[in-house]
């Protein structure tokens, strides 16, 4: 002991922490209870010095004051053992010793011993009060030992070499207060290598081994004694004799070291006095966390650790396994904590995260592989494993917990990183022995020979090449199933190894397929270097090294890693308009419900995993009812039930994100639907229901295979394979549905005729949106001419000269034309010329099926053409399929596409060059015009007017009589008639007036169905909300506004909402919105549409302003806006059917326009577009019928 | 004793479960396709067919098939629902990549489950057994338990 090493500890007490003033103050009870006790001890005995033999009665006072000083002493020595004072240990041990031999012995004590024993006190007691372990511990020189050791009758001690080093004085010299947690800690390692030792070769249920056994106990013992100095108020006894079962020992020191590190300051956790072991009762630390209520989320975890640790710490080793429970629910935790992760609470270091988490992940998948091995294995799992597996199960908890644990006492990061690090490097054991095991499992199990070697090379060769085929043309599901069949393999042969990273890879793989994502650029990348590995093991070349697997593992894990930390897609609205009414179950309703509250993401999740059982229970019901469709009977109960399956299944699949499933079901249902309520309105159906109730052969037809579609779909989807695209079918089911549905429902809603004359007065046009009208009309049917005429020269030949997809492709530009020009013809009012080219349009569509489907069909282009052929008979869909004729060609049928065609160009010449010809409505109202009035109210109007009549002629008489002898009395008769019938004819007004105001709401349904319709052909997922729509409006005014509204509405899905790639792109939502209010504003009427789309882009709006030859493209960017409003103003550079063609939103604006209202255009590029439509809201109210 | 059709269009998986079914004492006639396991049990419904198919068909009734949920060209559940349809009794579907819902779907199919690779001679003879006796496996109750408290 030097004096400048004095001098350096010294100086002034070291800043002491509140946890190290609490230490002192512990050993210095400890101190004085050692000399209490030990002094009364050697007062007696001094007392007694001369007697002999001590009496009965004092050896059994003394009995009990000995054994308190041996506890002492005993606890003196642990802790010294523990500040590694392991000469003042040794001291402590003899001093023991001194003392049980000064009270046992009969002899007479020499007084010398006695007085040994007062210094021995007296030094070890100043060690304890000024505690500085090596400086301290010097001062136990061998001669002090030995004098003592002499006293017990030991031998000796040889004296210290010469030039013994330099005592170390640690982290004591220093201000800093000594980590007596991390001393602890270190122990307990300590302690935990000693049965890590032992764990390879322990059986089950062994008591540990004979020669660890005396270590082990010392070294809790030392624990436990440090423990209870440092007060039972922290931990509790632990009663180190009771752990020598090795599965005990385990799970204590693991306890201990779990509370060590995140029990909070001593002296602040009183509640814990009571808890006698770390794994009966719930813990402290668990305890702790509980207090915060705030952090629910904390809540359930500590509840589910503690699940966790108590089956584990009450199964007997003999019972090897864990439950596959608790297997599962601790990879639930490991995602919780992942999730808790994202959640940025201030926990661990946010860098030590990653690592951490992918060790237990990599762990619990280890957990639950080893489980399965357990059970399909049929043999017990190996003790070993069992032992390791727990023991690593259990640090992991710990670590959790200590992650978990409140931001009041973090542990030292070094201590953190140690115990990463010996989590890591614990794994990495156990997956080897695991593997090991494993091995030797397989090989006993599968008994590879040389057959099946030589088999599995086979295989392997020609799977790879699969695998390079597909991953030139990557596709999720195909690569995914080529590597599940891999790693299958790999495991028949004994590759473990191999079959963990390949079963990582296709987990991966299916993740990706769950969210729906391609595959990337980097995992083709993981996939490329793992056939390389393959290729390699075919060649049986050493670059199958275990390295280069351990690390492909690596790189997959972190991908997952990184996969599973992106935000998950949120589920997109159901389309389908479910009404609550319809008898759906609690599933959907759920379902629905989460749609609403998009916000919680991590129930979505839930949701996800869960729904696949809710489908199965009900899929039975609905495949078994699709089954029985194909005999016919009992038709309308079928139905019924196939509604509502069908319903549910489409809003489960479009949760799930299986949209093909679920826009197959939903537009299952809506056919369904219809046939199950014959409306009176669409008579067509009821010709097609027949007397028996079941629907003609060939609907029947198109519905099984619809079905088996479906069913198809969903195996699919269960077995995670792409779905098969329903888009023909789903197209076969809408022309079903369109067929059925004319007239318009909105002729049934509002019961006022859309259809018909030419002289409609349904769209107001200016003269240019005409002429722009008329001038592609020309060209359209121009082009259908020409391309007929392709065909035509081919089929007459006899010989086709076109080659199959040639005329595939020209019959799909007909058709592309054909539908444009009808649509454009609808918007202009030219009903005969739509309803020609609606007709052509079937009869082509039929011809192009029966080109595909089967022959039978060729029959209805014959028919449709026979219809189509002039005459203007208006087709009646039902009488379609109806007769048969032989099959044609569909080809053959192409000529008497001729005669319609050039019907086609007749009606188109017909046509007025401009908007101001006399056929062209140019008034806004034509001169004969219905509405409908309700009944009830007509019957008012009735009794009104009666009573108005009946006034007036007693009015009359009255007057008549007052003409010969008019009185006061006569004439106040008459002011009363008057009276009377004015208030009559002011209800009248009143009720007529009310019966022409209509509710907005009448035409919602129709909205939603064309926004559901219209976004399903497109592949766009959309929600359509529309509110306030219970405001009342002029019924005229309403049906003049249908119109531009579907239109603006199909402008929103057509240009607004984006495809669901681009959605995702942008960091939106899947399901786009569309908004449709409407509010009174004094005398105007506002509707807005508004969707989260694309909006009109600037650039797109000046090249198209450039194109158009526009001078004022210096307008302010507001201004520019309405440009989108001019006729033959389209930002698309590409027509589609449907849209791009600048005439639609011209006529919107001159709709309104003639309403007196106007038009206002908002957007913004990337994040949406509002339109918005100001009506004065008197203006056919106010103007004469 | 069992005459069992195996559906697997990978050989190695193919010879270790012909040893292990033939090791167990069942019968095993082995279809790499759909349409192969069609044209056998039309032999069985028809057996004026076996002529078609070859001698070494023998038109005894198939009492299980076993049929790989991921195959190259299909998928389990549809060829399972196709073989029930056919006219096989019970069909067992095997998997390497268990999912907890492959056993509910299964089951909701009319399938008899889904038996989890790797198997035992031990777990595959007690699951046949069973399977042919009637008795129908339960979905494991542990992952339907966590499910529902996880939705509340």
């Amino acid at each position: 002991m030097s004096s400048e090493m004095m001098a350096s500890v010294e100086p002034g007490q070291p800043l002491l922490s509140h946890e190290t003033s609490v230490w002192r103050a512990a050993l210095r009870q400890c101190a004085e209870q050692l000399e209490s006790s030990a002094a009364l001890l050697l007062r007696d005995r001094e007392a007694n010095l001369n007697i002999h033999a001590p009496t009965e009665a004092a050896t059994g006072k003394s009995e009990p004051a000995l054994a308190e000083v041996l506890q002492n002493i005993e606890r003196v020595a642990g802790l010294c053992r523990l500040f590694g004072a392991r000469r003042a240990a040794v001291f402590c041990a003899d001093m023991a010793a001194l003392f049980t031999q000064l009270v046992r012995t009969s002899d007479p004590i020499p007084t010398a011993t006695l007085e040994l024993a007062g210094v021995s006190l007296l030094q070890v007691t100043r060690f304890l009060m000024d505690l500085r372990p090596p400086v301290s511990d010097a001062e136990f020189d061998v001669a002090t030992l030995n004098a003592l050791r002499l006293a017990i009758g030991k031998s000796p001690l040889p004296p210290p070499r010469s030039g013994a080093p330099a005592v170390q004085d640690g982290p004591w010299n220093a201000c800093h207060a000594p980590d007596i947690r991390a001393l602890l800690l270190q122990r307990v390692r300590g302690a935990q290598a000693i049965l890590g030792q032992t764990s390879g070769a322990v059986a089950p249920a062994d008591e540990l081994s004979s020669e660890i056994a005396p270590e082990l106990s010392c070294e809790l013992r030392a624990i436990s004694s440090v423990l209870q100095v440092l007060g039972p108020q922290w931990f509790g006894f632990i009663d180190a004799d009771d752990c020598l079962d090795a599965g005990q020992a385990v799970v204590l020191l693991l306890g201990l070291e779990l509370q060590l590190s995140v029990s909070p300051c001593p002296s602040n956790c009183p509640s814990n006095c009571t808890s006698a072991s770390p794994s009966a009762g719930r813990l402290p630390a668990v305890d702790c966390l509980l207090l915060d209520a705030q952090q629910q989320w904390r809540v359930l975890a500590s509840q589910r650790l503690t699940t966790l640790v108590l089956p584990l710490a009450e199964a007997p080793l003999t019972q090897g396994a864990i439950s596959e429970r608790v297997g599962i629910e601790f990879l639930a935790l490991c995602q919780s904590l992942q999730l808790a992760g994202d959640v940025e609470l201030g926990l661990a270091p946010r860098d030590e995260w990653p690592l951490l988490l992918a060790a237990g992940v990599r762990l619990a998948r280890h957990l639950l592989c080893w489980q399965r091995v357990a059970i399909s294995m049929d043999g017990g799992i190996s003790p070993t494993l069992a032992m390791r597996g727990r023991q690593l199960l259990l640090r992991l908890q710990l670590h959790a917990l200590d992650c978990l644990s409140p931001e009041n006492l973090p542990p030292t990061p070094a201590w953190r990183r140690q115990l990463t690090q010996t989590l890591i490097r614990d794994c990495q054991h156990f997956e080897r022995l695991q593997r090991t095991v494993w091995r030797r499992r397989l090989a006993a199990e599968y008994s590879p020979d040389a057959e099946l070697l030589c088999t599995f090379k086979e295989e392997l060769r020609q799977t790879l090449i699969l695998l390079e085929r597909s991953l030139s043309c990557p596709q999720g599901d195909a690569l995914c199933t080529v590597v599940a069949r891999l790693a299958q393999n790999a495991l028949v042969i004994g590759e473990v190894l191999l079959h963990e990273v390949l079963e990582a890879m296709r987990q991966l793989l299916t993740v990706l397929l769950e969210r729906q994502a391609s595959v990337g650029a980097e995992d083709l990348a993981l996939l490329e270097s793992l056939r390389e590995q393959l290729l390699g093991r075919m060649h049986e070349q050493p670059s199958l090294a275990e390295e280069a697997l351990v690390s492909l593992q690596a790189l997959i894990g972190r991908r997952m890693a990184h996969l599973q930390a992106q935000p998950h897609a949120d589920i997109t609205d159901v389309l389908v308009d479910v009404t609550p009414a319809t008898t759906l179950n609690a599933a959907a309703a759920m379902v629905a419900e989460k749609r609403m509250d998009g916000g919680r993401a991590a129930q979505t999740r839930v949701a996800i995993t869960q729904l696949p059982v809710y489908l199965a229970q009900n899929i039975r019901e609905l495949l078994s009812a699709a089954e029985r469709l194909e005999s016919r009977a009992d038709f309308a109960t079928l139905n019924r039930v196939l509604i509502v399956e069908l319903r549910m299944l489409a809003t489960g699949a479009r949760a799930l994100q299986v949209y093909r499933v679920a826009r197959l079901s939903a537009v299952l249902a809506e056919l369904h639907q219809a046939l199950a309520v014959p409306m009176t309105a669409a008579a067509v159906i009821a010709s097609d229901i027949t007397a028996d109730s079941s629907p003609d052969p060939d609907l029947l037809v198109q519905l099984v295979e619809a079905h088996r579609l479906l069913r198809r779909g969903l195996n699919q989807a269960a077995a995670r394979r792409e779905v098969d695209n329903p888009r023909d079918i789903i197209a076969g089911l809408y022309r079903r549905l369109d067929q059925w549905q004319t007239p318009p429902l909105l002729a049934a809603t509002l019961a006022s005729p859309l259809r018909g004359s030419e002289s409609d007065w349904h769209f107001q046009h200016n003269a240019e949106c005409y002429h722009d009208f008329r001038r592609e009309a020309e060209e359209l049917v121009e082009s259908i001419e020409s391309d007929l005429g392709a065909l035509l020269s081919g089929a007459a030949g006899a010989v086709s000269a076109l080659l199959p997809d040639k005329q595939h492709d020209k019959l799909q530009s007909i058709l592309h034309a054909l539908h444009t020009l009808k649509g454009n013809a609808r918007l202009f009012a030219c009903e005969r010329l739509a309803a020609l080219c609606h007709r052509c349009e079937r009869a082509l569509l039929a011809a192009k099926d029966a080109v595909r489907v089967q022959p039978g069909a060729v029959a209805e282009i014959d028919r449709a053409v026979h219809y189509s052929s002039g005459r203007g008979v208006q087709p009646h869909a039902g009488a379609f399929g109806q007769s048969r004729a032989g099959p044609l060609c569909p080809l053959g049928t192409l000529p008497q596409m001729a005669p319609l065609v050039s019907e086609l160009r007749a009606a188109l010449d017909e046509l007025p060059l401009a908007a101001s010809a006399p056929t062209v409505p140019l008034t806004p109202l034509p001169p004969e015009h219905s509405i409908a009035i309700p009944a009830a109210s007509l019957q008012r109007i009735a009794a009104l007017v009666g009573s108005a009549r009946t006034q007036v002629r007693a009015a009359l008489d009255v007057l008549q009589s007052c003409r010969h002898e008019p009185d006061a009395a006569r004439l106040s008769l008459l002011e009363d008639l008057l009276i009377e019938q004015e208030r009559c004819v002011v209800q009248l007004d009143e009720e007529v007036a009310g019966s022409r105001l209509v509710s907005f709401s009448r035409v919602t349904p129709r909205l939603q169905r064309l926004a559901g319709r219209h976004s399903n052909q497109l592949d766009r997922q959309l929600r359509l909300r529309v509110q306030n729509d219970s405001l009342l409006m002029d019924r005229l005014l309403l049906e003049r506004l249908v119109a531009p509204l579907e239109h603006l509405l199909r402008n929103a899905i057509d240009h607004g909402i984006e495809p669901l790639s681009v959605r995702r792109a942008c960091g939106k939502t899947d399901g786009g919105t569309v908004l449709l209010d409407m509010q009174e504003r004094d005398d105007q009427l506002v509707l807005e549409l508004r969707d989260d789309g694309a909006g009109i882009s600037n650039d797109a709006l000046l090249a198209c302003a450039a194109r158009l030859g526009m001078a004022d493209s210096e307008e302010p960017p507001e201004q520019r806006l309405q440009w989108v409003l001019l006729p033959g103003f389209s930002t698309r550079t590409q027509a589609t059917q449907d849209s791009g063609h600048g005439i639609g939103l011209a006529m919107v604006n001159s709709v309104v326009t003639a309403l007196g209202g106007r038009v206002e255009v908002e957007s913004t590029a990337g994040i949406g577009s509002c339109f918005r439509l100001l009506l004065p809201r008197w203006d056919i109210a106010s103007k004469p019928v | 004793m069992a005459r069992i059709l195996l559906l697997d269009d990978s050989p190695t998986q193919t010879l270790y479960m012909q040893r292990q079914l033939q090791r167990l004492g069942h019968e095993v006639c082995h279809v790499g396709a759909l349409s192969e396991a069609l044209g056998l049990v039309a032999a069985e419904v028809r057996p004026e067919a076996d002529a078609e198919i070859g001698a070494e068909v023998k038109s005894e009734p198939i009492d299980l098939a076993l049929v790989e949920l991921t195959l190259l060209q299909d998928n389990g559940f549809d060829v399972g629902l196709s073989l029930l349809r056919a006219g096989v009794s019970k069909v067992l579907l095997l998997s390497g990549a268990r999912r907890e819902t492959d056993d509910i779907w299964a089951q909701a199919l009319g399938l008899q489950g889904v038996l989890s690779r790797p198997l035992t001679a031990q777990r595959l003879g007690a699951r046949i057994a069973d399977v042919l006796a009637g008795v129908q496996t339960r979905v494991q109750p542990g992952v339907q338990t966590r499910g529902r408290t996880d939705v509340q």
